[in-house]
């Protein structure tokens, strides 16, 4: 168990270490992903050029690289407001 | 056909793109649909092609909204069942809304999909906009909303027996409905999709009203319905060459920050506050697009043609707008968060103290 500082109830609240170590390993591969996706920008101009002159061989380029960073950042930014204390009205 | 030119990248225009991105997903969050009236104009107001604002805002949602269907499922919110079908459908209509699309642009090239985008806005924010507004306000009186006319429509679509044609649904609590009915909604909800990237705009009020979906499951089946035609939609798109997977992403980034912040922001508002911040935002960005019809009308050579000026001064009174509505928007949203958040903490902190002295 991990404790992180709560600013307003001036006390230190308990997160489960998985969670956190879960969050920051999400956070670094989402971080990853994006260098990688400004690393390749002009590649990726270049295909969508290409597959819009008709040579279509990486159409498929941009659905599969939108399925990868949801699933990644998603559960990323999930845990990130949870680890930071905000959660549903209970 | 005039050439598609993808934006250039920079230090400021991908701060920006992050920016919209997180108050599209807080407004999404936050008012259960949309965020595509703020990410599709945005993406324009920075220069995208109307068609490449489209197709990247769909490339960005479809994902999204897979993430959001396989969490709600958990709860038991999810109709998979109606969602695929209506899904399928949508499919159909994504494909005619796109065929209208790319047909208008060779015909009068981005000019002539800017304006059929636009027009689109201003129709269907100008009317749901309006409708919403109304529903507010009625809320705030604290009338019951709009369900004394809607369920007479939904009762009466489930008391039609086409034979060959019904199918039951789980959250039509064991009724059954003719295809016959779903197919158009399905339909119109794609071909909405495909033009200004926010089909859950009949979606949703169609399963609700028309089918009889309790409103939670509706939106929530949504999603499904949101996934399937946007993947489809999606590859459409990227076989035309016109997602820019850059735009989508960055977006993609803020706006799953968004989304999630704007869904715990409603269990702290009451429901017309909900409602006014959609209507309002919805008019304000109609407002937007409203400044920048006469610009299209003149680059047409359909009204006599405008000074650069006159362009100049129109296009930063649009984008002013734009701005006005999305940090009006999310102002009022991030306010009534820490507004009740903090009350909330106020009333647990007085809790453990009165406990405490018991």
């Amino acid at each position: 168990m991990h404790y992180v500082a709560d600013y307003y109830l001036k006390t230190y609240r308990p997160v489960p270490t998985p969670i956190l170590a879960t969050a920051i390993l999400l956070g670094l591969l989402s971080m990853v992903l994006y260098f990688m996706l400004f690393e390749t920008n002009d590649m990726l101009v270049e295909m969508a050029t290409m597959t819009r002159e008709g040579d279509k061989e990486f159409f498929s380029v941009p659905i599969v690289l939108a399925l990868l960073f949801s699933l990644v950042h998603g559960h990323f930014t999930g845990r990130f407001w949870d680890v930071l204390g905000l959660k549903h009205k209970t | 056909m005039e050439a598609v030119n993808f934006i250039d990248l920079n230090a400021t225009t991908v701060a920006l793109l992050f920016v919209i991105g997180f108050i599209g997903g807080l407004v999404s969050g936050f008012i259960g649909s949309g965020g595509a009236f703020i990410l599709t104009p945005a993406m324009m107001s920075l220069g995208a092609p109307a068609i490449v604002a489209v197709a990247s805002n769909m490339a960005h949602k479809f994902p999204k909204a897979l993430v959001g269907a396989i969490k709600r499922a958990k709860y038991g919110q999810v109709d998979v069942k109606l969602g695929i079908i209506m899904g399928l459908f949508a499919e159909a209509g994504v494909f005619f809304g796109k065929e209208i699309m790319t047909g208008i642009r060779s015909h009068f090239g981005d000019t002539g999909s800017d304006l059929y985008v636009s027009m689109v806005f201003i129709i269907v924010l100008g009317t749901v906009g309006a409708f919403v507004l109304r529903d507010a306000k009625r809320s705030l009186r604290g009338e019951l909303l709009t369900t004394a006319s809607a369920p007479r429509l939904a009762k009466w679509v489930q008391s039609i027996h086409i034979p060959g044609t019904m199918m039951r649904f789980s959250s039509l609590q064991g009724a059954s409905v003719s295809l016959l009915f779903v197919a158009p909604l399905g339909f119109a909800t794609g071909m909405l999709a495909a033009s200004i990237a926010v089909g859950g705009f009949i979606g949703v009020p169609a399963m609700i009203y028309v089918l009889g979906v309790p409103a939670l499951m509706a939106t929530a089946t949504e999603l499904v319905v949101a996934f399937v035609m946007g993947m489809g939609g999606s590859l459409l798109y990227a076989w035309e060459g016109f997602v820019d997977i850059r735009l989508s992403m960055i977006i993609l980034a803020g706006s799953l920050f968004g989304i999630q912040l704007g869904a715990i922001g409603t269990t702290y508002v009451r429901d017309h506050t909900v409602k006014f911040v959609m209507g309002m935002i919805m008019l304000i960005v109609l407002l937007s697009r409203l400044f920048k019809l006469p610009v299209y009308f003149s680059n047409l050579g359909w009204t006599p043609a405008l000074s650069t000026t006159s362009q100049n001064v129109l296009a930063t009174l649009s984008y002013a707008t734009l701005a006005v509505a999305l940090i009006a928007g999310a102002g009022v949203i991030l306010s009534a968060l820490i507004k009740g958040i903090t009350e909330h903490r106020r009333r647990t902190v007085a809790d453990i103290q009165s406990l405490a002295v018991d």
